[in-house]
């Protein structure tokens, strides 16, 4: 699967899927003052990631784009098992990883890794790169130190590296060596979660083009998480678009991207500052208002209170993700923008 | 490129008030290698002088002698001689190594256990977290010397007793710093980096958390040195710990006191000797904490 | 253009007339190797209702560039040379009361993170209040009105009802639109805007962007914006100024900058930047190598180490600002005559 030239990505559509989520939820009692024990209150919950389905086939890069709140970390954490899911199911290599039990499943969510946001606190401060990359190909069974050598030559750094601690790095060179460490255990999914959005621009690059390369030459299926939109135009052959702990758009980046059909990807999209779009007129309004607390969703739609779009229907029905246009799926009642075939 | 660098650092020029900035920050630093030198310097050679106390001192500790009672510092006994006749100077150097001794273990030990114990309620949380903080909170509601010398009149007086007093109490205040550091330190990145990587709780518990946790705990173990210093000597002092003939600082201040007047030196000298070590303990405490606080800043 | 006895700085005025000149600004900060230059022989200027964009990577000079205008350059730093002109006045000579004052009526300041910018045990009204109090002498009843007032302008929903609530309660863009309002408050007439939106989402970073622009045209009032995002810095500066190792290497108009750019590093910026255009998966231009250490930078560019169009004098060129195009300086003396 490593051969698959680069001309075959964008078509990666071939093959079953590696990893399948179903309906996942992950909720979290929020902390209750004694008042609300003593009255026997229900605890509160928050619902960070409300029933989202997502599927990444082998060797394809999917971008998850949202704001503080969309869930969208808590998604990645429950994919690498540092959550447990409430509900859902998630479905890696045909195999239920919710019902694994012990060292399987533990097994299981090994072969998915999770790169950080932070390269300053992602590497142990106390172990040299060499280590900490050492260690993690031995705990899952490698042996001797070649790959470790290896690994850093696949993400750019210098043999001599190995000895340094990461005090002695740079932001961009801490981020390679959380990538080998990531791959010394031998993944086939790599989530990256802001993995470039601490980095200077010009490091950014560097990374972008050093996950772009790891996807395409050792065959990686990567989730992509992000803030940015065009870093994840950049990388991504699909993109999910997430807004309080639901998917609302999911489909192809260049269409989601181009011919977006929600009204919260199209208000994205136009918030995204684009300085080569200095002359154009900005016709639309800004979205006003901010996301909702989670511990106050709307009913029907979430997005209804800053959409001005929404109708009554938007208040009373909770739009469910459906196909616009083949693999382009979207929730919303209204469609403002037109379906395919209108346009 | 080195020689650029080199020109570099030179076109910056030391003149006028960057020199005063730069000099303000080398004094700070100076400083506190300075104080970190004393400190070392001072419980160094004391603890030097313990150790080869068989081979320093020019008496037996515990020989009686009736006939040199009380005698004053002389060049034959550089610190006089006590009620019993014994050579003060001699006693005071097997009180540096059993006080030294005793210290080193009533402090480290419960460090040890504490910062297992604390790691394990941090990391895990949920009940054994709840379990641990209840127990911490019970033990800390106590004032701390009533507790040990509580423990220490049950088992009866004697070193044992201070012991398992100090061990039973002195853990608990290390484990509540490390619960605290470890509450932090588990959402750091690399904690859950390591936890996604598939290591088990123990590897990741030992070899990643605790070497980062350790840190704040010799800190905090310096000043404990202190505290536990005056405790022993306190207790012996009292009669309840290191018991006769056996010297011991806090004793031998005890043993001079009825004779305060006539033989000033049989308390002072031992009890000046208890205030260099703990001065010199403080010391090294200090400049530690400032060099290891900036660090642990890092990461906590 | 004119001539006076500081060419640089008249060539970078570009304005009818500058409000703020600064002029061969030198910020140290002292190491255990030597002294750190965060800023380094800086020059800007910043006309009367101009955004004037400073952007540039961590470690830049940016933003202790923009803290030494109100005195506030972080501990141990302190400014070593070079003269920052407001109105007229340096306000490096300026004592610490008249500094105060100019913080209090002239020169307004907003952070990066508004949560810890806001003091978390009082409301937000009183917070608001308290500076219309002490810097604009109003009584209790009249900072509480203009306190709303100000609140409403800056796009607060239910602004009466949000004087009693606490930064907590609020969201990080709401925080934000606090900060602005206590801003404000003084009627400065500069505004120094650091990373303003950098901790907050992309549609909020939008909503503030616009308040930010409403507010300037309203009041005509000065702006530097602060910023590592050149998209940022390209949808709201009028003028950009891009800093490398405590170096200006480029000041150009935007739409200018960023259609033809000059300087190397400029360029090598704005081609590592990732586009919003979905499809094109083709490898981004990176710059190569790290941002230099401070502490060995010698004579010569900064940028020579990593710059793709680098030669041998450029270790020894100065870094002067000359004109390129009307409006446009570089500091790269070989940059326009290789393209």
């Amino acid at each position: 699967m490593s051969t698959q030239p680069a001309e075959m990505r964008s078509g990666a559509g071939d093959g079953e899927p590696i990893l399948v989520v179903e309906g996942l939820e992950k909720w979290f009692a929020v902390g209750r003052s004694l008042l609300a024990i003593l009255r026997r209150r229900p605890p509160e919950r928050i619902l960070a990631v409300d029933g989202v389905s997502i599927h990444l086939l082998p060797n394809e890069v999917l971008g998850i784009v949202g704001e503080s709140g969309s869930g969208k970390s808590t998604l990645a954490r429950c994919l690498v098992a540092l959550y447990r899911p409430d509900s859902g199911r998630i479905v890696f290599d045909s195999v239920d990883v919710t019902e694994a039990s012990g060292q399987e499943r533990r097994d299981l969510h090994g072969r998915m890794q999770m790169i950080y946001q932070d390269p300053f606190t992602s590497l142990n401060p106390q172990m040299s790169i060499g280590a900490a990359i050492g260690e993690a190909g031995r705990v899952h069974g490698r042996e001797g130190d070649d790959f470790v050598y290896e690994l850093l030559e696949v993400v750019g750094l210098p043999r001599s590296f190995a000895g340094r601690r990461p005090r002695a790095l740079s932001g961009g060179q801490r981020q390679r060596a959380a990538i080998a460490r990531a791959l010394a255990v031998q993944p086939e999914v790599l989530i990256a979660d802001e993995a470039v959005s601490a980095l200077d621009v010009s490091i950014q690059a560097q990374i972008l083009n050093l996950f772009s390369q790891l996807s395409d030459d050792l065959g990686l299926a990567m989730i992509f998480i992000a803030h940015d939109l065009a870093v994840v135009s950049h990388v991504a052959d699909r993109v999910a678009i997430m807004y309080l702990g639901r998917i609302v758009e999911e489909g192809p980046v260049d269409a989601v991207f181009r011919t977006p059909r929600h009204p919260y990807t199209r208000a994205l999209l136009d918030a995204h500052p684009d300085p080569y779009a200095l002359g154009a007129v900005d016709e639309t309004a800004p979205i006003s208002g901010d996301v909702p607390s989670p511990l106050d969703i709307p009913s029907g739609c979430r997005f209804r209170a800053r959409c001005p779009y929404a109708t009554d229907i938007c208040e009373t029905d909770d739009p469910v993700l459906e196909p616009v246009d083949k693999p382009h799926r979207v929730a919303c009642h209204v469609l403002p923008f037109g379906t395919p075939a209108a346009s | 490129m080195r020689t650029l660098a080199w020109a570099g650092r030179r076109a910056v020029g030391l003149r006028g008030e960057a020199a005063d900035l730069l000099r303000q920050a080398q004094t700070e630093r100076r400083w506190s290698n300075v104080t970190l030198g004393i400190g070392i310097a001072i419980v160094g050679a004391l603890a030097i002088a313990g150790f080869f106390a068989s081979l320093i001192a020019p008496a037996d500790p515990n020989a009686l002698d009736l006939t040199q009672r009380l005698l004053s510092p002389s060049g034959k006994h550089w610190m006089g001689t006590d009620p019993f006749g014994r050579d003060i100077f001699t006693r005071t150097l097997y009180a540096i190594r059993l006080d030294l001794v005793v210290v080193l273990i009533i402090t480290y030990v419960p460090m040890v256990f504490g910062m297992i114990v604390g790691a394990l309620a941090g990391y895990f949380r949920g009940w054994v977290d709840a379990i641990t903080i209840r127990v911490i909170d019970a033990f800390i509601a106590f004032p701390f010397i009533v507790l040990v010398i509580a423990v220490v009149a049950i088992l009866g007086p004697g070193l044992k007793g201070v012991y398992i007093g100090v061990l039973a109490v002195g853990w608990t205040l290390y484990a509540r710093l490390t619960r605290g550091d470890m509450l932090v330190l588990r959402e750091q990145q690399f904690i859950l980096a390591a936890r996604t990587l598939g290591y088990s709780p123990r590897r990741v518990i030992l070899r990643h958390a605790i070497p980062n946790l350790i840190r704040s705990n010799l800190v905090f173990s310096m000043a404990d040195i202190v505290l536990n210093l005056l405790l022993l000597a306190g207790l012996s002092y009292l009669g309840l710990g290191v018991q006769a003939p056996t010297a011991e600082l806090g004793s031998m201040v005890a043993d001079g006191q009825s004779f305060l007047l006539q033989a000033w030196w049989v308390t002072t000298l031992p009890g000046v000797v208890i205030v260099v070590l703990g001065a010199g303990f403080s010391m090294i405490g200090d400049s530690l904490a400032d060099r290891l606080g900036q660090r642990f800043g890092v990461v906590g | 253009m004119m001539s006076t006895a500081a060419p640089q700085a008249d060539q970078l005025d570009t304005t009818s007339s500058p409000l703020l000149t600064i002029q061969g600004l030198r910020i140290g900060f002292p190491s255990l190797e030597g002294i750190v230059l965060a800023a380094n022989d800086a020059h800007l200027t910043v006309g009367q209702g101009e955004v004037l964009g400073l952007v540039g990577e961590s470690g830049s000079g940016k933003s202790v560039t923009c803290r030494a205008i109100v005195g506030m350059v972080p501990h141990p730093g302190a400014v070593l040379g070079g003269r920052i002109d407001y109105d007229g006045r340096n306000v490096l000579e300026l004592s610490k009361a008249e500094m105060r004052e100019l913080r209090a009526r002239e020169i307004a300041m907003i952070f990066q993170d508004p949560a810890s910018a806001l003091n978390p045990v009082f409301t937000v009204g009183h917070q608001i209040s308290e500076v219309l109090r002490l810097n604009a002498g109003l009584g209790r009843s009249a900072a509480r009105s203009r306190s709303i007032e100000l609140l409403e302008r800056v796009g607060i929903p239910a602004p009466d009802r949000r004087m009693s609530a606490y930064p907590h309660e609020l969201s990080g863009g709401m925080r934000q639109r606090v900060m602005i309002a206590m801003a404000l408050a003084g009627e400065p007439r500069l505004l120094l805007a650091d990373e303003p939106t950098t901790a907050l989402d992309v549609t909020i970073q939008d909503q503030v962007l616009r308040l930010l622009e409403d507010l300037r045209r309203e009041r005509d009032m000065s702006m530097i914006l602060v910023s590592h995002d050149m998209g940022v810095i390209g949808t709201a500066a009028d003028r950009v100024a891009v800093m490398y190792a405590g170096r200006i290497v480029e000041v150009a108009p935007t739409d200018v900058l960023f259609s033809r750019p000059d300087h190397p590093y400029t360029r090598a910026l704005i081609d590592a930047m990732p586009q919003l255009e979905p499809g094109e998966r083709s490898a981004l231009r990176t710059i190569p190598g790290q941002p230099p250490d401070l502490l060995e930078l010698g004579s010569g560019c900064p940028f020579a180490p990593r710059c793709p169009m680098a030669r041998d004098e450029c270790a020894e060129v100065s870094m002067e600002l000359t004109p390129v195009s009307p409006a446009q300086l570089s500091a790269c003396p070989f940059a326009r005559s290789e393209t």
